[in-house]
């Protein structure tokens, strides 16, 4: 039983990220209509909830874009933005991925989560149309989050790489040291 | 003695958290009462100047930017700012916490740490609420950034987790290895 969870873990986690990612795209399409026909003007509570949705995830997911404003003389450490809140959270997967299925299905798990990201956001851009690209509401199209957030990833399997060989060095020298 | 020690350790890095968090509260309160009483100069001085800075710094430390979305229609990334500095913090104490002492004191000292913080903060809020008026401080003001700091721990969780459950089984497994190698 517990195998067969641990076996399934992987494929949750692929839809999991993946659903948070269209969870986003879903709450921000709506959001941007909203804004569009007019139905958000007075900021309704559905409005309320649905841009309190899409800010929080796309801040989870991919951060402020690290662009500097180029309108502003100065960079302020605003303008650059901060780091994602995922950053963390890829590490600690990626650990546990490299752990218990070794690399080749750690990086099956992860390229179906982004490429099924990346696609359904793609698929909700073309659903929804141009009109929701309107510069006065956001000129970035619902594939952005997708992808900077996979460009999170793959830089991030670099700390994720030395934790995993630097713990795995360090229990093998346990290891030894008790053996011997 | 060695094992008394450990015990200890916890509730050491229980009381850390709550001061950390006691010391910006205490540092905020006395800021906005400075800058909201007269003669509202005491924060133009370098000592005010320097406490700002600890402010700052904490604040950014504890809880980052809110993550509340901005009022305006257009939501521009850099609107919601960074990420908090304690994120790193929380795992690798969670992870330290889960493999010294296991999963229910571990969640014992992240819940009390928690808790007296909120607690604490709130208290300090409410006796300088009554000592000036309530609009130098206003309700819930002063227990902001534990909050969200509360919140990031729990968030913070998953990812310790992660990172706990997946160096056990590197460990297991190097064990087993050796194991095989001198069977």
């Amino acid at each position: 039983m517990k195998k067969n969870i641990t076996q399934k873990a992987g494929w949750i986690f692929v839809g999991s990220f993946a659903g948070l990612h269209l969870l986003q795209g879903l709450a921000e399409m709506a959001r941007r209509q909203m804004v569009l026909s007019g139905s958000a003007e007075g900021s309704s509570m559905v409005y309320q909830i649905l841009e309190q949705i899409s800010t929080f995830l796309r801040y989870f997911l991919a951060g402020p874009s690290l662009k500097a404003d180029p309108l502003t003389p100065k960079i302020w450490p605003r303008d650059i933005g901060g780091a994602t809140l995922i950053g963390l959270f890829v590490v600690a997967v990626t650990v546990w991925l490299l752990a218990h299925y070794g690399w080749k299905r750690t990086y099956l798990y992860w390229g179906a989560a982004l490429a099924l990201s990346i696609a359904l956001c793609f698929a909700l851009d073309l659903m929804a149309g141009s009109g929701i690209s309107d510069p006065a509401i956001g000129s970035k199209n619902l594939a952005e989050v997708p992808l900077r957030c996979a460009g999170y990833v793959i830089f991030y399997q670099i700390p994720a790489w030395l934790l995993y060989e630097g713990s795995r060095y360090l229990a093998r020298n346990i290891q030894k040291e008790r053996e011997g | 003695m060695k094992s008394k020690k450990r015990a200890v350790g916890g509730w050491i890095f229980a009381f850390v958290f709550v001061a950390v968090q006691l010391l910006y509260c205490a540092l905020d309160l006395w800021r906005k009462v400075s800058m909201r009483t007269p003669p509202f100069d005491d924060i133009e001085t370098p000592i005010g100047e320097m406490i700002d800075q600890v402010i700052a710094f904490l604040r950014h430390f504890l809880a980052g930017p809110s993550l509340v979305s901005s009022p305006s229609e257009t939501l521009v990334p850099r609107e919601i700012g960074g990420a908090c500095l304690i994120g790193l913090f929380v795992v690798a104490a969670s992870v330290w916490l889960l493999s010294r002492y296991g999963w229910k004191r571990t969640y014992l000292y992240w819940g009390a740490a928690l808790a007296l913080s909120l607690l604490l903060c709130n208290i300090m809020g409410n006796v300088v609420a009554s000592r000036f008026s309530s609009l130098v401080i206003f309700p819930w003001e002063s227990i902001e950034v534990a909050r969200r700091s509360a919140g990031y721990v729990l968030l913070y969780q998953i990812p310790a987790w992660f990172l706990y459950t997946g160096l056990r089984k590197i460990f297991r497994d190097a064990g087993e290895d050796e194991r095989a190698k001198t069977e």
